[in-house]
C-alpha cells in the first residue's frame, strides 16, 4: 500500500471514530437515564431531559448576569450590590441619568428641607485624614478595562467628639465611645475564612470610627489582625468564654475583658437564624478552632439554642449585671422582634428594676446573612422596618431610652437606607452582607457549603488563595468611609448639621397609590394588632 | 515664627497648618466660620481667628510672616473664567505691609500668568494681586502648584520658575510643605515659581532655585 491508501484509510478510521463516539456516548446516556428510578423526566425523555437539569444548574448565574434587570435580583439587586462594589473600589457613588428605584412602588423616603445646610456647616470631624487605595479607571473598551489602583488621603467623616455615640456611659467603668454609625454586624470566623475576617479587621482599623463583631464564634487573632474595636458576642453555646464541660467560665470572660481591643459584649438572644442550636461536625474542629472557641479538639459540639445561664428576664438582667460588673464594659443584647408581649415585658422590666442592656441590636428579620434553614429566614421575625420603630417607641414610652441605644440591621448596605434607619429610631447600623461584598463577594449563595467562589464564607484554603487581604481592607475602609460621607450628604438634605440628629419626622413613607403616612402609623399599626392579639 | 495662615480652612490649609506645628512655628489659622475652629485645632494650630473684615485692620500685628492661599483653581483652562476677589487679596497684602508682616508667602496657581496678557478682563485679574505682591516692600514668595491631588504626601517635589509639562499635579500635603518651607528659605525671597511632584526632597528642589 502507498501513502495513499494510508491516508484513506486512515481518513476512513477518523470519520468513523467521530461518528460513532457520540453515538456510543448517547446510547450510553440513554440506556443510563432510561433504567434510572430518580428522575421521571429523564425516564420519559431520556438524554434531552438532561437540557432541564443544565439550565437549571445554570440559572442564578444567568439571571444575575444577563435576565434581570438591574433592580431586580434578591437579596440585592445587580443595582445595589454595584452600589457597594464601587464604594468600596473607587470610592464613587455618582450615578448618571436619575435614579433606578421604581418610584411606584412602596417605600421610606427622606424629606428634604428648602434649605439645606452647607458643607462647611455640617459638624463633622475631618481631622485626621486616612491614607487609602483606591482604583482609577484609566481607559476602557468593549473587552477591557484599564485601571490601576493609588494612594489617596480621604476624609474620614467622623462624628465629632461631643455627637459621638456612647454605649454604657453611665454603667461601665469604660464605657465604648464611637465617633461613626456604620459598624461590621457579628460575623463568626468558621462561617467568614481567615483571610476575610483579616481584611474586615485591617479595613475596620483603617476607617475607624467603626467596630467589628465577633459573632459568637469567639474571638481569634484573625479578628486582631487590624486593631479594629472590637464587640464581642456570646452565643448560647458560650464559644471562648467557656468551661471545656461547657459552662460559662468567669476566669476566661475575665481574661477578654481586659483586652484593650474589645469594647462590649453583646448576649446573642436572636437565635431567629439557628433555632436547632448550634451544631459543629467534629471533623471541623481543628486544633485552631478549639483554641478560639475553647473546646475540645476533634469532638462533635451541640449546643443549645438558648441559655442554661437563664431563662427569664429578671435572670437575664441579673446575668448581665455580673458581666459588666466582671467586665467593666457594655453589655448589649441582639434580639429578633416578634411577640411584642415579650418585649414589653422586657422593657417594662427595665424601667422597674433600673437595670437592663446597655444597647439592645435589633435584627431585622430579613438579616442573618449565611447559612440558616429556609423558614427561619423567610418567615420568623419581624423585618427592621417595623421592628425599629416599635422597640424605640417601647423604650420611650417606659422612658428607659436614654439608658440604651439601638443598634439596627437588616440589609442596610447604602447611605439611604442607612439614614432610615437611622430616623426610625436607630443610634448605631451594623452590616454584614455589604461588607461581605466589599472584600469580594459575589452572592452566589452557596454560604452554607463550604464552596463560596470568591473565597469569602468559606475555610477552604484553595477558594481562600482567591481573596487577597492587603487589596480588599483598602475596599472595606472605603466603603465605611463613603457611607458615613453620604450619611452626611443626607444630613444636609435634611438641613441638620449631623446624620445622629436624624428624627421620625425627616423620613416618610409613600404606598403604591401615592399616600404617604408617617413612621407613627406603624406605631398605630402595631398597637392595634397586639390589643386584638390580647382582646 | 508666628505664622498667621489666610484661608486655614481651605483642603491645603489643613495641612499647612499641621506642617507649621510640625516645624514647630505658632500659627494663627483664620477661617471663614465658627464651625471650622475644632478642625484647625485639631490639626495643630496655635489659635483660629474667625474672618472678618472688621479685624483686619489689626489682624497681623505681632506675626512674623503670612501664608496666603487663594482660590484659583489651575483646573480652570485657558480662557476660562476664575472668580477671585482681588481686590480683597490686594487690600490684605497692604494691611500685612502697613501691620509690620515681614514674609508673605502666597499661593497662586500654573495657570495665573494667561490672564496678564488680556486687558478685557473677560478671564479674571488672577495675576493681579501677584504682581501688587510683587511691587510692596514685603520679602514676597509666590507659589505656582499644578493641579492639585489628594495623594499622600512624599516630600520630593519638582520646582522652577516655568515647569516644561502642560498636566502638572501636586499633592495638598506636598504643596503645604512647599509653602511652609519658603517661609525660611532664602534662596524663594522676592520669587515665583512653579511646584508640581517630582523627584527632589523639598529643601533641595527650593535651594536650587
Amino acid at each position: 500500500m502507498g501513502l495513499t491508501d494510508y491516508l484513506v484509510v486512515g481518513l476512513f478510521v477518523f470519520i468513523a471514530i467521530i461518528i460513532l463516539v457520540p453515538v456510543l456516548l448517547f446510547i450510553y446516556l440513554y440506556i443510563k437515564d432510561d433504567r434510572q428510578k430518580q428522575h421521571s423526566i429523564l425516564r420519559n425523555f431520556p438524554v434531552i431531559g438532561k437540557v432541564r437539569y443544565f439550565t437549571e444548574h445554570i440559572g442564578p448565574e444567568m439571571r444575575q448576569y444577563l435576565f434581570n434587570a438591574d433592580n431586580e435580583g434578591k437579596p440585592f439587586s445587580r443595582k445595589e450590590y454595584q452600589d457597594v462594589v464601587k464604594a468600596g473600589k473607587y470610592k464613587e457613588r455618582l450615578i448618571g441619568f436619575g435614579s433606578l428605584r421604581d418610584f411606584d412602588a412602596e417605600g421610606f423616603y427622606i424629606r428634604n428641607t428648602l434649605f439645606p445646610k452647607l458643607t462647611d456647616e455640617m459638624k463633622v470631624d475631618n481631622a485626621e485624614k486616612i491614607k487609602t487605595r483606591v482604583y482609577k479607571i484609566d481607559g476602557e473598551s468593549l473587552f477591557t478595562r484599564k485601571e490601576h489602583n493609588e494612594e489617596k488621603l480621604i476624609d474620614p467623616f467622623y462624628l465629632r467628639d461631643e455627637d459621638a455615640v456612647v454605649l454604657g456611659e453611665k454603667t461601665c467603668r469604660q464605657p465604648f465611645r464611637v465617633k461613626g454609625q456604620v459598624g461590621q454586624s457579628a460575623m463568626s470566623y468558621g462561617a467568614l475564612g481567615e483571610r476575610a475576617i483579616q481584611a474586615l479587621s485591617k479595613g475596620l482599623g483603617l476607617a475607624g470610627g467603626t467596630w467589628m463583631n465577633t459573632g459568637e464564634g469567639g474571638l481569634s487573632d484573625h479578628h486582631l489582625a487590624g486593631n479594629p474595636d472590637i464587640i464581642m458576642q456570646i452565643g448560647p453555646d458560650l464559644f471562648g468564654v467557656r468551661k471545656p464541660s461547657g459552662e460559662f467560665s468567669w476566669e476566661e470572660f475575665k481574661r477578654k475583658s481586659e483586652l484593650p481591643q474589645i469594647k462590649a459584649f453583646e448576649i446573642k438572644l436572636a437565635q431567629g437564624a439557628k433555632t436547632r442550636g448550634g451544631h459543629v461536625e467534629g471533623a471541623k474542629v481543628t486544633e485552631e478552632i478549639a483554641k478560639i472557641r475553647l473546646v475540645e479538639v476533634g469532638k462533635t459540639i451541640n449546643s443549645p439554642n438558648r441559655f442554661y445561664e437563664f431563662g427569664d428576664v429578671p435572670s437575664m438582667f441579673d446575668f448581665i449585671e455580673q458581666l459588666r460588673t466582671v467586665g467593666g464594659k457594655p453589655v448589649g443584647i441582639k434580639i429578633v422582634v416578634g411577640d411584642l408581649d415579650a418585649l414589653e415585658n422586657m422593657v417594662s422590666y427595665m424601667k422597674e428594676s433600673g437595670k437592663g442592656p446597655d444597647f439592645i441590636t435589633v435584627d431585622g428579620g430579613e438579616g442573618g446573612t449565611g447559612a440558616t434553614y429556609q423558614e427561619l429566614a423567610d418567615s420568623v421575625g419581624l423585618p427592621i422596618q417595623s421592628a425599629l420603630p416599635i422597640v424605640d417607641e417601647m423604650l420611650k414610652h417606659y422612658e428607659v431610652r436614654d439608658r440604651v441605644k439601638l443598634i439596627a440591621s437588616g440589609k442596610l448596605i447604602t447611605p439611604d437606607k442607612i439614614a432610615i434607619a437611622l430616623a426610625m429610631g436607630a443610634d448605631l447600623v451594623n452590616i454584614a452582607r455589604g461588607l461581605m461584598i466589599s472584600v469580594g463577594c459575589i452572592m452566589a449563595q452557596v454560604c452554607h457549603t463550604n464552596t463560596c467562589p470568591a473565597g469569602v464564607a468559606t475555610t477552604d484554603k484553595k477558594l481562600q488563595d482567591g481573596l487577597v487581604v492587603d487589596e480588599k481592607y483598602y475596599r472595606v475602609c472605603n466603603y465605611i468611609v463613603s457611607l458615613r460621607e453620604g450619611l452626611y450628604n443626607l444630613a444636609a438634605a435634611a438641613g441638620i448639621d449631623s446624620p445622629t440628629q436624624f428624627e421620625r419626622k425627616h423620613i416618610v413613607h409613600k404606598d403604591e397609590l401615592g399616600r404617604i403616612s408617617p413612621v407613627e402609623e406603624i406605631l398605630h399599626a402595631a398597637r392595634r394588632t397586639q390589643m386584638q392579639k390580647e382582646g | 515664627m508666628k505664622v498667621i495662615v489666610f484661608g486655614a480652612h481651605s483642603s491645603v490649609g489643613e495641612f499647612v497648618v499641621s506642617k507649621l506645628r510640625i516645624n514647630e512655628h505658632a500659627s494663627c489659622a483664620v477661617v471663614g466660620k465658627e464651625n471650622q475652629i475644632e478642625l484647625l485645632e485639631k490639626r495643630g494650630a496655635t489659635e483660629v481667628v474667625v474672618y472678618e473684615t472688621s479685624i483686619l485692620q489689626r489682624l497681623f500685628k505681632g506675626f512674623d510672616a503670612a501664608i496666603f492661599l487663594t482660590g484659583i483653581s489651575p483646573k480652570a483652562q485657558t480662557g476660562k473664567t476664575v472668580m477671585v476677589d482681588h481686590e480683597s487679596v490686594i487690600e490684605t497684602v497692604r494691611e500685612a505691609e502697613r501691620q509690620g508682616v515681614k514674609r508673605f508667602v502666597m499661593m497662586s496657581a500654573i495657570t495665573a500668568n494667561e490672564a496678564a496678557g488680556d486687558e478685557s478682563r473677560e478671564i479674571g485679574a488672577k495675576e493681579m494681586p501677584d504682581e501688587f505682591l510683587r511691587q510692596s516692600n514685603l520679602t514676597y514668595t509666590v507659589v505656582q502648584p499644578g493641579s492639585l491631588n489628594d495623594k499622600p504626601g512624599d516630600g520630593k517635589i519638582s520646582a522652577a520658575v516655568t515647569l516644561d509639562s502642560a498636566t502638572l499635579e501636586i499633592s495638598r500635603e506636598n504643596l503645604a510643605e512647599v509653602l511652609v518651607a519658603t517661609l525660611d528659605a532664602e534662596s524663594t525671597f522676592n520669587k515665583t515659581f512653579e511646584v508640581a511632584d517630582g523627584e527632589t526632597p523639598v529643601s533641595e528642589a527650593l535651594a536650587s532655585l
